[in-house]
């Protein structure tokens, strides 16, 4: 079955009037509120006491968290307290908690989005951890509720790259022989949150690698680490076949390979 | 035509004024139903793909051969005793999305729960494709998965007044084959060779193009035990726990596939264009293989020392052993004197320096250790101001061997004769690294709407890093050692300024700047000793945010990121002809992303939310300043797109909810051009897909939606042999008991 759309000008007018008739006739029938999601419908602010009645641990740790940081002295200029993403608490507090009344990011993005607007665009790219199908979570790799949200950074015990290595087991090693870009974090080669390249790479090519291991030119060479590599763009990037193809680490050559 | 557009004008106006009119007011007593428990969702959806259907299946995340189930379900059940017994669960088939959870919460004792979910990830095969021949060489027609799992049992008991003990245990499953950006070698690329003796070729044929493929079988078991617990001003939290790693993965590689080099070779008279190249069949199967135990304990606190000063630590230790092993099996086919064979680790044996290949079988252990701390303090001297600083200190040890079997076989084409090679080498490290890292967070809100924060982080290394290499050497192709001694010092600054400010009732502003300075100076670099090697980069950046609601109707929020770096790399010691040695640009690179999400309630009847996203994103590093050939074959990397997506709800009547949605991509950094003089090609995309859906209340108790659309696909990438499109459909029940 093949199915071609056209947008002629015809199909502009009549469409568009159809849609229009369609939008007035459920403004004047029905009773009910849409809304955008991640706002609950009908509900209004109650405040962090009401939250911590329950969720006492997660409003407690909070005013150390990252997000805190945009909270105002005075709580009427605008909360970044627990409704900021959560939505307006007033219906989920007299349901006496029911899932369906309060939002929840670790089941959808759109509230993280709110204000990460760019990390919409970056999880709808083709290559990305898999947020926007709702399989990967932001709070799988950002706690929002206490510390930096950035989790590993700063003194925390772990480190972010232990938090990438969770589910990549594979590429955290240790190895024999290592690729000490790794201590930058596997955000030095990689944009975790979505990427136009392949494997989330930050670039598709050379550079990414010529970034550390520039080493100088003379005429028409192209040293890297002590090696003219000036033909070896021609063929493709530092990483295939008989090259380094072991980025992350390699138990048999130095030379990063398998 | 005047008159028609009047009327439309006309028509559209009233209608604005209409839905204007009846915004706002009285209780929703047309609201859909929503269910919080005991719910299931049947769900089926599908596409009618014209193009690629691996590439849809990837990039959209859904089975070719569409999906149907349970998407969604939840029971609840009060047991007997203050307990309740919740069921969650998934199972669509096709998609192979399975969930099934079982949790049970008994009020003042404590929680069990057990589950299992699955879900599969789509790959569509990686290269292939190459602009100027307009070939396309997948090699394989095969399935792209990889399905992950995990079977989970958690729970906690928590008596009143008492310590809260919780346990889990966690089985995580990756299995499955994906594709890989390890490309293999091709002549298939219909660019013409001068192959001449003696001539230097103005391009070269030969690209990575062909596919490689990941086979992944990798398990994780993970158990904790944790306490937590609240004396006083002072809460603890223990905890032990171990896991185990199971890792075979296997990369299967080809090289010049259908290529093979005759035998005699053909002869050829400068200048000569020929389409024939010394380049033959190669199949290489590579094995990783990771067993890993470990062991972890931590114990932390938190002391409320007063209202103004808390102070907070902690302990970790893990360690655990490593086994691996590895192989690197590769099969050269040769046309020699004798014929066409396969060659176990073969390559041409033109001479002593002949560079004999990696064909290898390795076995070797690895074990390491760490034992980190943190202690830190927060205060609040007033109300307005808080200031939490702490310092973090690591001991990181790791140490192992890994013993290495080369063999292989140097071919002498002339006679056919056959040169067996068998080497052994032992490859091993020692590796100490000790960073102290001190952190200041300061927040301010004295400031009527504002609130001011600044951070620094300061991580500094001392590391020590032996390295034992026992690689083969091409010419005498026997293992030759090389120790390698590295003193690496690490001096990473981290900073970041930023500020909110609630400018009027309408306007909100937020900025932050933020700045990392990155000193890595390696004493020993490189397998010779007295190489030194320093890594300096500077990243820099701002996020501006503006938030905007002129109404309590309509919001719009824009955000610009910008982030630049440069990065300086310096050697000394090297040896190899040019002048090489000194400081060097590294890199300058420059990421400017604009976004804007606006939402418009128009009425209570229907909504308006647009967004998109504009990224100009460039890294250069050597492009600038080498000449030549090198300058011929690099180019920056540009990494530019563009995003946008809508969704419009409104209410159709009173059972009737609509939604119309659509989304759009747009990368062009592809230049065909550049092909001819390097690989790979940047990422070019355009994409754009429209649905509209329904959701309609059948019963208090039963809602069904659905929805259709329209997907259009098209990736200059893969010169449109990734291509994709057509109509979509959905549709789902869900009905509460």
């Amino acid at each position: 079955m093949k199915l071609k759309l056209r947008l002629s000008r015809t199909t502009l007018i009549f469409g568009g009037t159809a849609v229009w008739g369609l939008f007035l006739l459920g403004c004047v029938t029905a009773n009910r509120t849409m809304l955008v999601v991640p706002h609950v419908p009908g509900a209004t602010l109650v405040g962090d006491k009401a939250c911590k009645e329950c969720h006492a641990e997660q409003v407690d740790k909070f005013a150390n968290a990252s997000h805190a940081k945009l909270a105002f002295a005075d709580p009427k200029l605008g909360t970044t307290g627990c409704e900021a993403c959560h939505g307006a608490g007033s219906l989920h507090v007299k349901a006496g908690g029911t899932t369906h009344t309060i939002v929840n990011p670790r089941k959808s993005p759109e509230a993280c989005f709110e204000c990460h607007l760019e990390k919409r665009g970056q999880f709808s790219l083709p290559y990305a951890h898999s947020v926007s199908n709702g399989n990967v979570s932001c709070s799988d790799c950002h706690d929002p509720h206490k510390g930096n949200a950035l989790m590993g950074t700063g003194a925390s015990l772990r480190t972010q790259t232990e938090g990438c290595a969770e589910c990549h087991t594979t590429q955290k090693g240790p190895f024999i022989f290592k690729h000490n870009a790794m201590k930058e974090g596997c955000v030095a080669c990689h944009n975790p949150h979505g990427s136009v390249n392949q494997k989330m790479l930050k670039a598709p090519d050379s550079n990414l690698c010529l970034q550390c291991h520039a080493t100088g030119s003379a005429p028409g060479m192209l040293f890297a680490s002590g090696r003219d590599h000036a033909g070896n763009p021609v063929q493709g990037t530092c990483w295939v076949s008989g090259c380094h193809e072991a980025v992350h680490g390699s138990n048999t050559s130095h030379a990063l390979r398998f | 035509m005047k008159s028609f557009t009047f009327a439309l004008r006309t028509t559209g106006l009233a209608a604005g004024l209409a839905l204007l009119s009846v915004s706002g007011g009285a209780a929703e007593t047309d609201a859909l139903p929503t269910f919080d428990t005991n719910y299931i969702t049947f769900s089926a959806g599908g596409a009618d793909i014209n193009g690629s259907k691996a590439a849809y299946q990837a990039r959209t995340a859904s089975a070719k051969t569409g999906a149907a189930g349970i998407e969604d379900m939840r029971f609840d059940y009060d047991l007997k005793d203050k307990t309740t017994l919740a069921v969650t669960g998934r199972a669509l088939a096709g998609q192979e999305d399975y969930q099934l959870n079982f949790k049970l919460a008994k009020e003042d004792v404590g929680t069990f729960e057990v589950g299992y979910k699955t879900f599969r990830t789509f790959y569509d095969g990686a290269g292939g494709f190459f602009p100027i021949g307009n070939v396309w060489l997948p090699l394989f027609s095969r399935p792209l998965y990889v399905d992950r799992g995990q079977l989970s049992v958690h729970g906690t008991i928590a008596l009143p007044k008492a310590p809260v003990i919780s346990f889990s245990y966690t089985h995580s499953t990756r299995d499955g084959r994906k594709d890989s950006t390890i490309l293999g070698d091709t002549n298939l690329t219909g660019i013409p060779i001068y192959a001449g003796p003696g001539s230097v070729n103005p391009v070269s044929a030969t690209r990575k193009l062909l596919p490689t493929y990941l086979d992944l079988d990798e398990k994780n078991d993970a158990w904790e035990i944790g306490l937590r617990h609240t004396m006083a001003n002072t809460s603890v939290v223990l905890s032990v726990g171990g896991n185990a790693i199971e890792n075979v993965n296997v990369r299967e590689m080809q090289q010049n596939i259908g290529e093979l080099a005759v035998f005699p070779a053909l002869v050829f008279t400068s200048p000569t264009v020929n389409n024939v190249r010394a380049g033959s069949p190669r199949r290489t199967t590579m094995t990783q293989r990771h067993e890993e135990d470990g062991y972890h304990a931590s114990a932390t606190f938190e002391t409320v020392l007063s209202d103004k000063v808390t102070v907070f630590g902690g302990l970790l230790y893990h360690t655990a052993d490593v086994e691996i092993a590895g192989s690197r099996l590769l099969t050269a086919t040769l046309a020699s004197a004798t014929g066409i064979n396969n060659y176990p680790g073969g390559f041409v044996n033109t001479g002593a320096t002949a560079r004999a290949p990696y064909h290898l079988v390795s076995k070797g252990d690895l074990e390491y250790s760490a034992l980190t701390g943190n202690l830190g303090a927060r205060f609040s001297p007033s109300p307005d101001l808080a200031i939490e600083t702490a310092l973090r200190g690591e001991r990181w040890e790791d140490s192992g061997k890994n013993l290495v079997n080369y063999s292989s076989q140097g071919v002498t084409l002339a006679t056919g004769a056959v040169t067996n090679y068998a080497a052994t080498g032992l490859h091993a490290v020692d590796n100490v690294e000790k960073p102290w890292t001190p952190t200041v967070d300061v927040r301010y809100t004295g400031i009527k709407s504002v609130a001011l924060y600044a951070s620094w982080e300061y991580r500094t290394t001392k590391q020590n890093e032996l390295v034992r290499y026992q690689g083969l050497n091409g010419a005498t192709k026997a293992t030759e050692l090389d120790m390698i001694g590295k003193n690496i010092d690490e001096k990473h600054s981290n900073a970041t300024v930023g500020m909110s400010w609630k400018v009027s009732p309408v306007m909100s502003l937020r900025a932050e700047l933020f700045t990392k300075d990155h000193e890595n100076e390696f004493a020993g670099y490189d397998d010779v000793l007295g190489r030194d090697y320093a890594l300096n980069y500077d990243i820099y950046g701002t996020k501006l945010t503006a938030v905007v609601k002129p109404t309590h109707a309509l919001s719009s929020t824009t955000r610009y990121v910008l982030q630049k770096s440069k990065s300086k790399v310096f050697h000394s010691g090297l040896t190899t002809v040019g002048v090489i040695n000194g400081t060097v640009d590294g890199s300058d690179s420059s990421r400017h992303s604009i976004s804007e999400s606006i939402t418009w309630s128009v009425s209570k009847a229907l909504y308006i939310q647009a967004n998109g996203t504009m990224v100009f994103d460039q890294l250069q590093t050597m492009y600038p300043w080498v000449s030549g050939n090198a300058k011929r074959n690099l180019r920056n990397s540009d990494n530019n797109y563009v995003t946008a997506d809508g969704i419009v709800g409104f209410t159709i009547d009173k059972l009737t909810t609509g939604t119309i949605q659509g989304s759009y991509y747009r990368a062009s950094n592809f230049d065909a051009e550049y092909a001819a003089v390097a690989m790979p090609l940047g990422a070019s995309a355009k994409e754009s897909t429209i649905s509209v859906g329904v959701k309609r209340k059948l019963s208090e108790k039963t809602l069904l939606s659905a929805k259709v659309g329209y997907f259009d696909s098209e990736n200059g990438t893969r010169g449109g042999y990734a291509d994709f499109s057509g109509p979509l459909a959905y549709v789902s029940v869900q009905h509460a008991f």
